[in-house]
């Protein structure tokens, strides 16, 4: 009788996990149409350093009415990124009448600085995911049919892996979809960081800034920054 | 020997400003370096101002004369350089009070007729390239493009020493194209003569942001086509 309990956890429940995640991957949710005039949810995580800057150099090209409301993730103590909002965000003030805020801001714990070893950084992924999980699944899950934010905007570094596992966990348990973008640096031109490597099967749309940095599946249009 | 940039007395009086950064990196082959006797006397044959940005270092100022030392707060930059905040706070902390002055205050120096202005972080960083005729910085993607999009002639000298050395990468792949000189500590000196040699239109002029390219990729995965 155990048995078949041991059984049932350590080879039928990750099997059936297995399968589910690829059939994910393989058969990617049908993308959805939208009208001119809808409004579509954004989330935006800035990294910090030359992310937060790439970020901010791609936002300022997007239509901030259409991508309402915006909810921007950065980590704590991160005050260029702090700054890079208030950039981001004034912009539209002096276009836009409407004098309410269609933003919010989440920071979190940095899952992994430059240089910490593996074994911290698993301790310090797992406080970040407690965070993650708090603010984009279980406060969300409270409306389990709208999804934490439609779109979500990533470009590295480590952090923002664990934003796009959160996403994977809705995903998995058959919840709203948030489409998601990982916009590799302009300063890859030959391979693709960590995070990029890590994240490049799991996201819905793949974007290098240079044809040799990515290959097959990859979305390539010239520079963006 | 004379050299071909040396200016007679009525030219001098015309200010030539070499802005050479290390961002917030510590680059000391190269803050070093820049202000060897070798390197200064060369400079000085054609340039009225040196200005220093040496970012972590603690350059040897023992060949520099010094005129004055200001306490002006010049920290935290806003754009294009990384890992600004976090570094600048940690320096602090560590090297404890008596160095404040230092960290946030512009020193300046002269040798041989040539200015010298030295400080560790800027928050006039595209200021300051702006009022600059030439730009030597490292390989940081965010530097480089600034400097690019503010069509100032620039000479790269990629951190060798740096463990993940993909920045080399885009240094050298932007010089195949034309839009900057790149060269290696080592042979500094010959880039430095290359790059105040240029006549005018030879480098490539840098592309300004495609303002299309990624709200058409954003449009795309949102479903908006």
């Amino acid at each position: 009788m155990w048995l078949s309990y041991l059984s049932l956890v350590s080879i039928v429940i990750p099997a059936l996990f297995a399968l589910r995640v690829y059939l994910l991957i393989r058969y990617r949710d049908q993308k959805p149409k939208r009208q001119a005039g809808e409004t579509c949810s954004l989330g935006v995580f800035l990294g910090s350093g030359g992310h937060t800057a790439e970020m901010v150099a791609l936002l300022s090209t997007i239509d901030l009415e259409r991508y309402t409301p915006r909810v921007y993730v950065y980590c704590w103590g991160d005050e260029m990124s702090l700054r890079a909002i208030s950039t981001i965000e004034s912009s539209r003030y002096s276009t836009e009448n409407s004098t309410q805020p269609s933003y919010s801001r989440i920071a979190f714990p940095r899952a992994r600085k430059v240089g910490q070893s593996w074994f911290s950084t698993i301790l310090t992924t797992i406080r970040t995911l407690f965070h993650v999980i708090w603010y984009t699944f279980l406060v969300p899950l409270t409306q389990p049919r709208k999804p934490w934010v439609d779109v979500l905007l990533v470009n590295g570094p480590g952090t923002c892996v664990v934003l796009v596992l959160v996403c994977w966990i809705r995903r998995i348990l058959g919840l709203s979809y948030t489409r998601i973008i990982y916009v590799e640096s302009f300063a890859r031109v030959r391979s693709l960081s960590l995070s990029g490597k890590l994240l490049r099967p799991f996201v819905d749309t793949f974007v290098v800034q240079w044809p040799s940095a990515g290959g097959k599946g990859t979305t390539y249009k010239g520079w963006l920054v | 020997m004379t050299h071909p940039n040396r200016f007679n007395s009525s030219q001098i009086t015309k200010k030539r400003i070499l802005f050479v950064t290390v961002g917030s990196t510590l680059f000391p082959a190269l803050t070093n370096l820049i202000l060897s006797s070798n390197i200064l006397s060369f400079l000085s044959q054609s340039m009225t101002e040196l200005v220093v940005q040496y970012g972590q270092g603690d350059p040897d100022c023992s060949n520099l004369t010094k005129v004055h030392q200001s306490l002006s707060v010049r920290s935290l930059d806003t754009e294009g350089q990384s890992e600004r905040i976090m570094k600048t706070g940690l320096s602090k902390k560590s090297e404890g009070m008596e160095k404040v002055g230092k960290e946030n205050g512009e020193e300046e120096y002269e040798y041989e007729g040539m200015r010298i202005k030295m400080f560790r972080y800027t928050n006039e960083f595209s200021e300051m390239i702006k009022e600059s005729d030439y730009v030597v910085s490292h390989a940081g993607s965010g530097s480089i493009l600034s400097v690019l999009r503010s069509r100032k002639p620039l000479l790269v000298i990629p951190n060798q020493t740096l463990m993940d050395d993909h920045q080399s990468e885009l240094a050298y792949e932007l010089s195949k194209h034309g839009y900057l000189l790149v060269t290696s500590v080592d042979n500094l000196l010959q880039g430095l003569e290359r790059l105040l040699n240029l006549s005018p239109n030879t480098l490539e002029p840098f592309p300004e942001q495609d303002r299309t390219a990624f709200k058409n990729i954003l449009d795309d995965t949102a479903g908006y086509t």
